[in-house]
C-alpha cells in the first residue's frame, strides 16, 4: 500500500509554483512604491530648500519655472487646463460610451455586435500620437473653419480627441458590465411588462451600476493622464481658459514638453517631478474613490 | 369559462420540435397544473403563453393561443399589455436588485406613473403574508431576503398590476418542504380571485394544489382532466406509468 502522507519530493512542484505565484504578487506591490520612490527623490530637493511655497505651487496660475529673474511656479493654470479638456472629454465620452455599452448588449444582433466589438478594439489600440496627428492635422483646420477661431489647437481639439479615445474603454467595460447582469432579471422585467427601455433604465443600470462607474471612471483616467495627444492639440497656453476655444495647457503637456530642456537635479527639474507626484495624486484619488464607490454599491445591492 | 384555450401549437427551438400540437382549455379561477418528466415541455408551454419563449430568435411558433378571448400572436396584440394580464413567478426567485418597495412598486411605476403606491404595495405584501414581517423595512434590498421571502415577494410584484392569469414555473423547487407547503397555501387564497397554472416536478404538489391537471410527454400533452380523477383514474397508458412512478 501506499503510504497516506506524501513526502517532500511529491510537494515539492507545488511549492515551487507557491512562491513563483507569490513573487509575482509581491513584486507589483515592489514596483508601485518603487515608482513611488523614485518620483518623491527626484523631487525631494525642493523640500528643505526653503523658499518653495506650497500655496504659490497649488494656487497660482503663473508658471515660468526657468526664469532667472523670478520663478513662478504656480499650477494653477494648468490644473485648469487638465481639468477642463477632461470634462469636455467625459460629457461627451460618458454619454456615447454608455450609450454603445447599452446598444452592444442589449440591442444589437450578435453577428453586428461581434464585427462592433472588433472596430472598438482598434479604437482602442491606436496610439494617442496618432490621435495627436489627427488633432494637428485634421481637427485643427475643421475647427478653424467651422469655428472661426484663430487658432484650432485648443480644448474643443483634446477634449473630442480625448473622447474619442476614451470611449473605447467605457464601451467594452459597460458591455462587459451590462452582460454580466443575470439574464433572470431581464426576464423579470420584461414578463411585468417592461419595454425595452424600462427594462435598460430601471432594471439594468441600477443592476450594473457599480460595473458601469468602474468602466467610467477608467475612460476618465485614461483622460486625465493621457499626455500626448493633448500635448499635439490643446496649444501651448498657460492660463485659466474661459471658452471651450481657448487654447490650454495640461499638467501632464507641461512636463513632457518640459522635461527634455530641465537640466537633471536643477530646481525646474524638481518642479516637474512635483507636477508628476501632483498627477499621481490626483489620479490616485480617482482610483480610490472608484474603488470606494464600486465596493460601497457592492455591498447596499447585495 | 376558459381563460386560455391553445389549439394546434407547435414551437421549435432550431430544428428541435419541443411542443407538438398541442391543444388545451384552461378554466379560469382555479389551479391547473402540468405536470411530466424532465423536458416534456412544460416550461416552454408555460413560457409561451406570455410569449417570454419568444425572447430567443431561434424560436418559431405555430398554431393559435387565445388568452381572454383575444389571439395572442396577432400582430395587434401588445406584448406590455399581454404581460400585465399574464404574470409569471420563475422557479428562481428573482427579485430584481432594488428595495422591497421598489420591487413590489415596479409594476405601477412602469404601467401607471400616477397610480399611488404606498397603499398597492402593503396590499400585495399583505395578501402574500409577508407585510407584517417586512412593513419596517421596505427599503431594504429585497436580494437580502430568505429564498421563500424572495418567492413570495415575487407572487407580490405582480398583484398590484390586478393580472387574470398567474404562471408559476416550478416555484417551489428552490424552497424546503415548510416554505413549499406555506407558498401552495398562499397559492390555494390566490385562486379564488386569480386564474393559476402552475409547473410542478412534484406529483405530490400537483394533486395537493390543482384542481385541474395536464400530463405532457415529449412536448404532446396525454392527458387532461380533473386532478382526482388524472391520479385515480388515468386513461391513458403513459400517464399511470408517470404516475405510477415508473419512468420519470
Ligand atoms: N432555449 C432552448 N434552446 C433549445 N432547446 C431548448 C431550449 N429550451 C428548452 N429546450 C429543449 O426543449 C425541451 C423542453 O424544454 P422545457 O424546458 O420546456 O422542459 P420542461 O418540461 O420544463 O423540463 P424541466 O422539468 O426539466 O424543467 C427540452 O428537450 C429542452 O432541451
Ligand atoms: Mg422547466
Amino acid at each position: 500500500m501506499k503510504p497516506l502522507r506524501r513526502s517532500i519530493f511529491d510537494r515539492l512542484p507545488e511549492i515551487l509554483i507557491e512562491g513563483v505565484i507569490r513573487l509575482c504578487g509581491v513584486s507589483a506591490i515592489l514596483l508601485v512604491f518603487g515608482i513611488f520612490f523614485f518620483v518623491f527623490r527626484e523631487a525631494y530637493g525642493l523640500l528643505p530648500g526653503g523658499d518653495f511655497r506650497l500655496g504659490h505651487f497649488l494656487f497660482d496660475t503663473h508658471w515660468n519655472p526657468a526664469s532667472q529673474s523670478g520663478p513662478a511656479y504656480g499650477t494653477l493654470a494648468l490644473l485648469a487646463g487638465t481639468a477642463s479638456v477632461t470634462l469636455l472629454s467625459m460629457a461627451i465620452a460618458i454619454p456615447f460610451g454608455l450609450g454603445s455599452a447599452i446598444y452592444l448588449s442589449e440591442f444589437c444582433v450578435p453577428y453586428r455586435r461581434e464585427t462592433l466589438k472588433v472596430v472598438i478594439e482598434i479604437l482602442a489600440a491606436i496610439p494617442s500620437v496618432v490621435w495627436g496627428f489627427i488633432g494637428l492635422m485634421v481637427m485643427n483646420p475643421l475647427i478653424i473653419a467651422v469655428t472661426g477661431a484663430p487658432i484650432g489647437l485648443n480644448i474643443l481639439n483634446g477634449g473630442l480627441l480625448l473622447a474619442l479615445m476614451s470611449i473605447p474603454i467605457i464601451a467594452s467595460l459597460g458591455e462587459d458590465a451590462l452582460k454580466a447582469v443575470p439574464d433572470s432579471y431581464r426576464e423579470a422585467g420584461l414578463a411585468l411588462g417592461a419595454s425595452r427601455w424600462q427594462l435598460v433604465y430601471r432594471v439594468l443600470l441600477p443592476a450594473a451600476r457599480p460595473g458601469l462607474l468602474a468602466a467610467v471612471l477608467l475612460g476618465l483616467g485614461r483622460a486625465v493622464g493621457e499626455t500626448m495627444a493633448v500635448l499635439m492639440a490643446t496649444g501651448h497656453s498657460v492660463h485659466v481658459p474661459t471658452s471651450v476655444l481657448d487654447s490650454v495647457r495640461t499638467l501632464t503637456a507641461t512636463i513632457a514638453a518640459e522635461l527634455g530642456e530641465a537640466s537633471v537635479g536643477s530646481h525646474h527639474y524638481q518642479l516637474l517631478f512635483l507636477v508628476g507626484i501632483y498627477l499621481l495624486a490626483i489620479t490616485s484619488a480617482f482610483n480610490l474613490a472608484a474603488d470606494f464607490l464600486v465596493r460601497g454599491r457592492r455591498r447596499s445591492s447585495r | 369559462m376558459n381563460c386560455i384555450e391553445v389549439d394546434g401549437l407547435s414551437l421549435w427551438y432550431g430544428d428541435f420540435q419541443a411542443l407538438r400540437n398541442v391543444s388545451v382549455r384552461i378554466r379560469e379561477r382555479q389551479i391547473t397544473a402540468l405536470i411530466g418528466p424532465s423536458g416534456c415541455g412544460k416550461s416552454t408551454l408555460l413560457r409561451t403563453f406570455n410569449r417570454i419563449s419568444q425572447r430567443d430568435a431561434s424560436v418559431r411558433v405555430e398554431g393559435s393561443i387565445r388568452i381572454l378571448g383575444e389571439e395572442i400572436f396577432s400582430p395587434e396584440v401588445s406584448l406590455i399589455a399581454l404581460r400585465r394580464a399574464v404574470g409569471m413567478v420563475f422557479q428562481r426567485p428573482n427579485p430584481l436588485p432594488i428595495s422591497i418597495f421598489e420591487n413590489v412598486a415596479f409594476g405601477l411605476r412602469i404601467h401607471e406613473p400616477d397610480a399611488a403606491v404606498e397603499a398597492a404595495v402593503e396590499e400585495a405584501l399583505t395578501a402574500v403574508g409577508l407585510w407584517e414581517d417586512l412593513r419596517f423595512r421596505l427599503h431594504s434590498p429585497a436580494t437580502e431576503l430568505a429564498l421563500e421571502q424572495q418567492q413570495r415577494l415575487c407572487i407580490a410584484r405582480l398583484l398590484p398590476l390586478k393580472p387574470e392569469i398567474i404562471l408559476l414555473d416550478e416555484p417551489c423547487s428552490a424552497l424546503d418542504a415548510k416554505a413549499t407547503l406555506a407558498i401552495e397555501e398562499l397559492l390555494g387564497r390566490l385562486a379564488a380571485e386569480y386564474s393559476i397554472v402552475i409547473v410542478t416536478h412534484s406529483m405530490a404538489q400537483a394533486r395537493r394544489v390543482s384542481a385541474e391537471c395536464f400530463f405532457m410527454l415529449l412536448g404532446e400533452v396525454v392527458e387532461h382532466g380533473p386532478t382526482e380523477q388524472l391520479f385515480t383514474n388515468p386513461r391513458d397508458a403513459r400517464t399511470g406509468d408517470y404516475i405510477a412512478g415508473r419512468f420519470g
